[in-house]
């Protein structure tokens, strides 16, 4: 009885701890610090990458399609000083976009994107950068809603010209709160 | 010893149910979720989604693109997708079940604004055997194609992502889109 007792617990305790490592490693090792970027994650993208089941899973387990491989995606939370974004802030993203066939950006919250941004609906500065903010509240220009429950920015570069070289990405400083 | 014992029945109880969670549960799930927000009707048909639908299944895409979408099955034979697509930028993706892409193409790969593209369920192992044993076949019959696609699994997406240049080119691009065709080939 005592040794059917003991086989239950290793099973159930083996059981848990697989389950928990595996979203673990789903959350956190799908990605990686993206190269020359502070706060830009990137996802592990080559399909032949032993984490690429858990990269696949990090969306799969949300119900999204993952971006395909093609692109490079990039996620963060965080503006240039290594704050959380808040909703009661706004935030402005500023820089020149990488040279791809194309970029979009997206606010990501747990039921998906709340604000997505296009390159082609995009209005561009006059020497080529771009300026989004990012805000709760009606902002001129380009503008992404930021909600309390959204607060992940990613940005997609769809077919860029460096597929597998670091990319200059724009950076995320906080105007107000 | 009998430490030892239980030791290694902890360690073999958590990597199958890490090893489960990370590759058998993902195809459970996807298909489920997906039917969710694209809709039962989405079966072998080409669908073309909605702003709202964008943003619930594709984080790579803004909710101004046209994206269509098939969730093929082929338990009941090979499918083909056709698409005329408007010139310029496009990808054509094909997803399993489990969310891993199978197939890419884009407008600079096929050369043209349109394709054709038979996808089938790649032959197991004692399918192989059998088919360099008969004369003929499925495969042989459907090799005069140009595109043709074998998935590991017999569900998954078919996805046609279409970024709109300007916001104008918009209706024209849609109806483009929705010419698609995602059906059983006969």
């Amino acid at each position: 009885m005592r040794g059917l007792l003991h086989m239950l617990f290793a099973v159930i305790a083996g059981v848990a701890a697989g389950w928990i490592s595996a979203v673990s490693m789903i959350e956190n090792y799908g990605f990686e610090a993206a190269a020359g970027q502070a706060f830009w994650r990137e996802r592990r993208s080559a399909s032949d990458h032993p984490a690429a089941p858990y990269a696949f899973g990090y969306f799969i387990n949300q119900g999204e399609v993952p971006p395909p491989l093609t692109s490079r995606h990039f996620v963060r939370n965080s503006d240039d000083d290594g704050n959380r974004l808040r909703s009661e802030c706004l935030y402005e993203i500023s820089g020149t976009m990488p040279a791809a066939r194309r970029w979009s950006m997206a606010v990501e919250g747990p039921e998906g994107s709340v604000a997505t941004l296009g390159a082609g609906e995009t209005i561009y500065e006059p020497d080529g950068r771009v300026r989004i903010f990012l805000s709760g509240q009606p902002v001129p220009g380009n503008r992404m809603l930021i909600t309390a429950s959204a607060t992940d920015v990613s940005l997609t570069i769809h077919d860029p010209q460096d597929s597998d070289r670091p990319l200059a990405l724009p950076g995320l400083k906080r105007v107000r709160c | 010893m009998g430490r030892l014992y239980w030791l290694v029945l902890f360690m073999a109880s958590a990597i199958a149910s890490h090893a489960a969670y990370v590759l058998y549960y993902p195809g459970y799930n996807f298909d489920r979720k997906i039917e969710a927000v694209a809709g039962a009707a989405s079966r072998n048909t080409m669908v073309v989604l909605g702003a709202a639908e964008i943003s619930k299944l594709f984080p790579a895409y803004a909710t101004s693109d046209v994206v269509a979408m098939c969730r093929y099955d082929l338990t009941q034979g090979p499918m083909q997708i056709s698409a005329k697509l408007p010139r310029g930028y496009w990808t054509f993706s094909i997803f399993t079940v489990k969310g891993r892409q199978v197939y890419s193409l884009t407008d600079a790969q096929a050369g043209d604004s349109s394709f054709t593209v038979d996808l089938l369920q790649a032959p197991d192992l004692l399918a192989k055997i059998k088919g360099a044993l008969d004369d003929g076949g499925e495969a042989e019959a459907i090799s005069d194609v140009g595109w043709k696609v074998e998935t590991p699994e017999a569900k998954g997406i078919a996805v046609i992502w279409v970024p709109v240049a300007d916001p104008i080119f918009r209706g024209s691009t849609l109806a483009a889109v929705r010419n698609s065709a995602c059906q059983r080939r006969t």
